[in-house]
């Protein structure tokens, strides 16, 4: 019984308000005509009721399909946001429907200070696809469910429910969206408007060369005007915007566009290193936070192989990209490419200057295709597919001559569109995983954490740049207080062994793990004040700075074979703070003569690693491994990695070692006493090479070994020498630039000797 | 006199390539690597006269080699590609074209 129409009331005919399939979708983009959906069977009235009486309710405006976001309602309001791409129903014209919903969750985090706005930012923390979505349409709603697969990660089993309500003249939306563990008691609660009928939206930004700087700079066909094409083909006009509109993305294109001057002597045709190095000059957007929905087009002149009309340039080496990592942030095409010889501004006059045209637009949306992390049709196991991403030649070779522009609708194929719409983040966003990696299947969950706004802390990983081969690799990790008016305590234990903080590490091959380190530690905070960085702050204040060893950890070494790895860090602060580190670039470099080669088969050994992680050690166990540090300590004094690895060994020659001998007394004896006398001598060749070499990079390191040997100097009743060698320390740091607080407590320590 | 074309293109993976015209090795390299990014690695060209050609290709890494005739009235291009059913050609008198 419908309780809107009471009994004995003048209107009785009772639909049921849930009646359905609803016909439709309706039409869009609106405004237009609304076709009127009939809510079930006419009842059998005589005139002036031809129609229910509440045929105006739920007169739906436009498609449901489209891209969504809202917080978390449930079960921590506000903690988490949600970003829900829903595809089941025609959302654009010649758009095909993919059936499939998708999402990525953000947590978020708010920061709020008395009496003022407070901070918020987001941190991307996972994506995730229904591939069977169950869909009912009701009068005035959809519901739809269906089983979710996440990306990445391990999860339990979840099933995902979206109601999607609409009334008359009213947007579509909210979308309730309800995460429910298969058998468990937890479920999540989202409601998220409507944003957008487009799944993403993404900005392009074109230059130009000036030696091809003429209309038409960007394409414009009328999918009509050459003849050769299917005979039901739609006629539309398709520019880059629309022909990714259709695919469901957004595009903007900035319309300023900045014309590179390629009018030098002896230049004739770019390569990939060139085109990536004009990107990093004049791309306005590169230098910013990445990953991100953006990329860089370039119209330019010739590529080094005349046959090639365009490029998505940024992949690595091996594929014939510049190999400069973050990838797909840009590509360009060729205006002298033979296939735009018959280029024309405006309406062709011939089907050459047409088929110049479908060409021009055809390899625009090809190479941003790339860029969107899509490979060749045929790389694929689709060589027949009737894609953007196919060669028409390919395609033609296998199916007879002009079969693949007579069949060619102007699309993506499906699997391209459900990865472009319903992709994993990472490996849809430019920036994101490497062109062609499915790198993003083997990542450790949270280590494409994103950070999209600004945080009040800034986190900073820095290091040198290059590493010997076995060099021990650590680690600057270095907290900043941003904000210019108010103190902020932070926890400064950084290392990972006390949970704070967990690091990623990309190798050369591309594999990406969490590094772990071999012990845990349960320790209270260790809280400092960092200062606001007013204008008045005396610099260091304002920042803190720990050395962080990860040359190895529980699985082993992680830098053991040459080449380039990439490190970033997550900082977890006290309450409800988390914070990302910039992306840090380490080279290892490779053996240089025979004797280190051979070197390594000894010490690339667990007790080698274990004694660098521990700081030398005097137990018997790691013996050998000790052996082979202080072997090298002794014959490469004077380069770093003999500095490096002298110091460790020193540092447990200058302790007392106690353990227990024998088990069945279980007793702790002194197995080895403190040689102060020894360490000194191991690390005087590595005092001597931080003096001279004074690297900025090294200061942690230098300022470390400087306090051991006072220590060292104390034990052995030289205080006079201790103060020396601190005084040096001190003086050299200050002329690196060393902020003055630092200065103060070196001098402080002298002092105290 | 005509040109004959050669582009190296699909399945190439760090591959030994020799190539022969007419008995006469035109083309030899190690470490031919097809760029995924475009679908091919290497184009070379050779002057030919009309009529019949004969193309050997040798891919020592991967055993494999193969001979095909041509009959050459005007330039050529011939696209060569390693499958799984071996070493493959596209033959046609357009240029091949790369994106």
């Amino acid at each position: 019984m419908n309780q809107e129409y009471p009994e004995g009331g003048q209107a009785q005919y009772n639909p049921d308000p849930e009646l359905g399939p609803i016909p439709g979708p309706l039409p869009g983009p609106f405004p237009g005509p609304i076709p009127w959906p009939i809510p079930g069977p006419i009842p059998d009235r005589p005139f002036p009721i031809p129609f229910p009486p509440d045929w105006f309710r739920c007169l739906r405006l436009g498609p449901v399909s489209g891209r969504y976001q809202g917080e978390m309602c449930k079960p921590y309001p506000g903690r988490y946001k949600l970003d829900l791409r829903v595809d089941i129903d025609l959302r654009y014209p010649n758009s095909p429907v993919m059936n499939r919903i998708s999402g990525d969750i953000y947590q978020l985090y708010r920061f709020g200070l008395p009496g003022r706005l407070g901070f918020s930012w987001s941190v991307y923390r996972e994506s995730w696809i229904v591939d069977n979505p169950v869909v009912t349409w009701s009068r005035c709603k959809v519901t739809i469910t269906g089983d979710v697969r996440y990306w990445k990660g391990i999860h339990l089993n979840t099933t995902v429910r979206i109601e999607i309500p609409w009334s008359t003249f009213s947007p579509v939306g909210p979308a309730d969206v309800t995460f429910s563990v298969v058998g468990g008691v937890s479920s999540t609660q989202y409601s998220c408007p409507r944003q957008s009928d487009c799944s993403r939206s993404m900005g392009l930004e074109v230059d130009v060369c000036a030696s091809v700087n003429t209309a038409p700079l960007l394409p414009s066909y009328n999918t009509h005007w050459h003849n050769t094409r299917p005979a039901d083909l739609p006629q539309r006009t398709l520019n880059i915007e629309e022909s990714y509109r259709e695919a469901g993305v957004c595009v903007t294109i900035d319309p300023a566009h900045t014309v590179i001057d390629d009018s030098a002597s002896q230049f004739t045709s770019w390569s990939p290193s060139e085109l990536h190095d004009a990107m990093e000059v004049h791309y306005s957007q590169f230098s910013g936070a990445w990953p991100k929905w953006h990329m860089w087009g370039l119209l330019a002149g010739t590529f080094d192989s005349p046959s090639v009309g365009g490029i998505m340039f940024d992949a690595a080496a091996m594929y014939g990209g510049a190999g400069k990592p973050p990838e797909r942030q840009g590509f360009a095409v060729f205006r002298n490419h033979s296939w735009f010889n018959n280029l024309v501004a405006g309406t062709p006059a011939n089907q050459d200057q047409a088929w110049a045209m479908r060409h021009y637009l055809y390899t625009w949306v090809h190479e941003a295709g790339h860029a969107f992390n899509l490979l060749h049709s045929w790389n694929k196991s689709r060589p027949d597919s009737l894609s953007w991403m196919n060669y028409d030649w390919r395609y033609d070779q296998r199916n007879g001559a002009d079969s693949f522009w007579n069949n060619f609708r102007f699309r993506f194929d499906d699997e391209e569109l459900i990865h472009i719409r319903h992709g994993d983040r990472a490996s849809v966003i430019m920036g994101g995983d490497p062109w062609a990696s499915g790198g993003h299947l083997e990542t450790p969950e949270g280590a494409m954490t994103q950070a999209i706004e600004n945080a009040p802390i800034e986190f900073l990983l820095r290091s040198k740049s290059f590493f010997g081969f076995m060099e021990p690799v650590d680690v600057e990790l270095r907290l900043r207080n941003l904000l210019p008016d108010v103190p902020l305590d932070v926890d400064t234990r950084m290392n990972p062994e006390f949970g704070g903080v967990v690091l990623y590490i990309q190798r050369p091959d591309g594999r990406l793990l969490e590094y772990a380190p071999v012990m845990c530690k349960l320790a209270d905070p260790m809280v400092r004040t960092l200062k606001p960085a007013s204008p008045d702050l005396v610099q260091g204040e304002d920042r803190y700075s720990e050395s962080v060893f990860l040359g190895f950890g529980a699985y082993g070494f992680y830098f053991d074979i040459p080449g380039e790895y990439l490190v970033r860090a997550v900082y977890q602060g006290a309450g409800d703070v988390e914070i990302i580190s910039n992306i840090h670039r380490i080279r290892i470099g490779a053996p240089v003569t025979q004797e280190e080669d051979r070197e390594a088969q000894d010490f690339f050994k667990p007790e080698v690693g274990l004694s660098l992680y521990l700081k030398g050690s005097q137990s018997p166990f790691l013996e050998k491994g000790m052996q082979v540090l202080e072997s090298i300590a002794r014959k490469r004094g004077d380069s770093l990695i003999g500095a490096k690895i002298a110091s460790i060994v020193a540092s447990s020659v200058a302790d007392n070692f106690f353990r227990i001998q024998d088990p069945m007394k279980a007793k702790l004896i002194k197995t080895h006493s403190s040689d102060p006398k020894l360490a000194l001598e191991l690390t005087s060749p590595a005092l001597k090479l931080f003096h001279r070499e004074k690297v900025r990079e090294l200061n942690l390191l230098y300022h470390g070994l400087v306090r051991e040997r006072a220590q060292c100097h104390q034990a052995a009743g030289q205080a006079e020498e201790a103060k020396k060698e601190v005084a040096v320390l001190r003086k050299d740091l200050a002329a690196l630039g060393v902020n003055a607080p630092i200065l103060d407590e070196i001098k402080a320590f002298e002092l105290s000797l | 006199m005509r040109t004959l074309y050669i582009d190296l293109q699909e399945g190439f993976n760090n591959d030994t390539v020799i190539i022969l015209v007419n008995g006469e090795e035109i083309f030899r390299k190690d470490g031919v690597q097809t760029k995924l990014l475009l679908g091919f690695s290497e184009t070379l060209s050779v002057p030919v006269s009309t009529g019949e050609v004969e193309l050997k290709i040798q891919v020592p890494s991967r055993s494999l080699d193969d001979e095909f005739k041509f009959t050459i009235q005007k330039n050529l291009y011939v696209g060569i590609s390693i499958t799984d059913l071996g070493i493959e050609t596209i033959v046609t008198d357009a240029p091949f074209m790369y994106q």
